[in-house]
């Protein structure tokens, strides 16, 4: 598989598009789903995706080997800083666009999955989501890297450029934060909790 | 699901008990990050904190919840298509259209290019306009270059520096540009000075008798020997000498150097010897083209090239930056 995304680097340094392609149809849901949770709406995550990809094509030649994924979702984490930095300089919120998008682009139920169920996954996921947004940024990119994206404290550190205790810092910090929010703001249905029981 | 959601149930309210430090070890013991000293010892504090025990499960909930979170799938495949992937967005014209729908990343540079250009390009048309101009444009420019001293100021007073200091002179001196002679023309005197760059000895003949200067060695302020030196041998030194060049008003103020400061072969006291005064311009007539064009220095292109090369160089340096920035 490393061979594999080596030989299809290479070709893409050579300006094999094709090849980029490939790299591009094998990243693209990890890169969408990053830039989902750090901007909340799916067109700006699809635009910051979008140029993710354009912008690591056209500078491929930067890439000094290690880790492809790593070296994408820097680039990726990297949109999405530009994209909220335009969104403070405008004083826009998207915690409303949160709430219509994360519907639309809700995958359907799984096969097994009753309804209840189904609608129960969807508003948690849009709770969290919201949590989420109430997070600082710094914190939030840590905590979706970890433990949305599931990746170690190495990569996360290699990604942002930050050493790791600072990583474990930020991580806790929003960890805690997240909890309290949850809690705070009762974002859990009753429902939910009582039919747990 | 229904785990997460019965661990919500049962989660307690908010502690605010615990240090960030605490939190910091529960959220490592949590990922398997601790040493094993380290996690032997929380746990050991667990056992007999449940607070610490209550927040752990908390953070064990909320990061059950995160890792829960269904995976999106794309609206769109990004895969890239000729008309996606154009050649980079900071070509030439779009760094000079500051202002003007630029990225806003682009029009610091394009704004600094676009300045140092415009300097550029008048600078050039400056020093175009200056070559192409008449010499007499530029006469008043003479004294400020030419005191720099040392032969050329002394040639420049003995180029100038009638052998007999006709009326004409005089008013120069009073600030007005005046033909040096009045056996000479005006329009003579403007084409013999429109000749200047012309060799010497084209332009020699235009001068007539009365611009015969003295020798290059005259003192300025002793024009009683300039006059003891209108001698017929003297004509043959107009014939290498340069045409006249009007004079202005600071003209008279030029000084040539005292006899012991004048480098050899430029002036003598021995006035008169005509051996010297016939080789004497022939030694100092080089510098009268340098000093024509010192008005507008040979290195003036060059430097302005250069100068053009840095604005490129800082402009690419700027898109360099920002995009290095992004990747």
């Amino acid at each position: 598989m490393a061979d594999e995304e080596q030989l299809l680097i290479e070709a893409s340094r050579r300006g094999d598009r094709e090849s980029f392609n490939q790299l591009v149809r094998l990243y693209e849901g990890r890169v969408y789903n990053l830039c989902y949770r750090m901007l909340g709406d799916s067109d700006s995550a699809a635009d910051a995706a979008q140029d993710t990809f354009i912008s690591a094509f056209r500078n491929l030649h930067g890439f000094r080997g290690g880790s492809f994924r790593s070296w994408l979702l820097r680039i990726a984490t990297n949109a999405c800083y530009d994209v909220l930095r335009v969104r403070k300089r405008r004083a826009t919120t998207s915690l409303d666009a949160t709430n219509e998008t994360t519907e639309e682009s809700f995958d359907p139920p799984d096969h097994g999955e009753s309804p209840d169920d189904f609608v129960l996954r969807r508003e948690l996921s849009t709770a969290l989501q919201e949590c989420l947004a109430l997070l600082p940024d710094d914190q939030r990119i840590v905590v979706i890297l970890s433990d949305v994206q599931g990746m170690a404290y190495g990569e996360i550190a290699q990604i942002l450029g930050a050493n790791l205790g600072t990583i474990k810092s930020r991580l806790s910090r929003g960890r805690a934060r997240l909890r309290d929010v949850l809690k705070t703001k009762e974002l859990l249905p009753a429902r939910y909790r009582h039919g747990s029981d | 699901m229904q785990q997460l959601i019965y661990m919500a149930t049962i989660s307690p309210q908010p502690n605010n008990n615990l240090s960030d430090s605490d939190i910091e070890l529960l959220s490592a013991y949590l990922d398997d990050q601790l040493a094993p000293a380290e996690r032997r010892h929380l746990e050991q504090r667990m056992q007999v904190e449940p607070l610490l025990q209550a927040e752990l499960e908390e953070l064990r909930f909320t990061i059950a919840l995160l890792d829960n979170l269904p995976a999106l799938t794309p609206p769109r495949s990004f895969t890239l298509d000729a008309t996606i992937v154009q050649p980079p967005r900071w070509s030439f014209a779009r760094l000079l259209s500051v202002g003007i729908g630029g990225s806003l990343a682009l029009r610091p540079a394009g704004a600094l290019a676009t300045v140092l250009l415009l300097v550029v390009a008048v600078g050039t048309l400056m020093y175009t306009l200056q070559l192409s101009a008449p010499q007499m444009a530029m006469a008043p420019m003479l004294p400020a270059t030419s005191s720099a001293g040392g032969a050329e100021s002394a040639y420049s007073t003995a180029r100038v520096q009638p052998t007999q200091l006709p009326p004409a002179a005089a008013r120069a001196d009073e600030g007005q540009p005046a033909p040096l002679s009045e056996a000479a023309p005006t329009e003579a005197a403007e084409a013999a000075a429109a000749e200047m760059a012309e060799p010497v000895e084209e332009a020699a003949p235009a001068m007539g008798e009365a611009i015969r200067p003295p020798a290059a060695a005259q003192p300025a302020d002793e024009p009683e020997q300039a006059g003891e030196q209108d001698n017929p041998a003297d004509s043959s030194a107009a014939v290498v000498l340069p045409p006249p060049t009007p004079r202005s008003p600071d003209m008279g103020v030029l000084t040539i150097q005292p006899e012991g400061t004048r480098p050899p072969g430029i002036g003598s006291t021995d006035n008169s010897s005509p051996d010297t005064r016939e080789v004497q311009p022939e030694v100092v007539a080089p510098p009268i083209q340098e000093r024509s064009r010192g008005v507008a220095p040979p290195y003036m292109l060059p430097l302005l090239v250069a100068l053009a090369a840095f604005a490129l160089a800082l402009a690419g340096w700027f898109i360099w930056r920002r995009r290095s920035r992004r990747t």
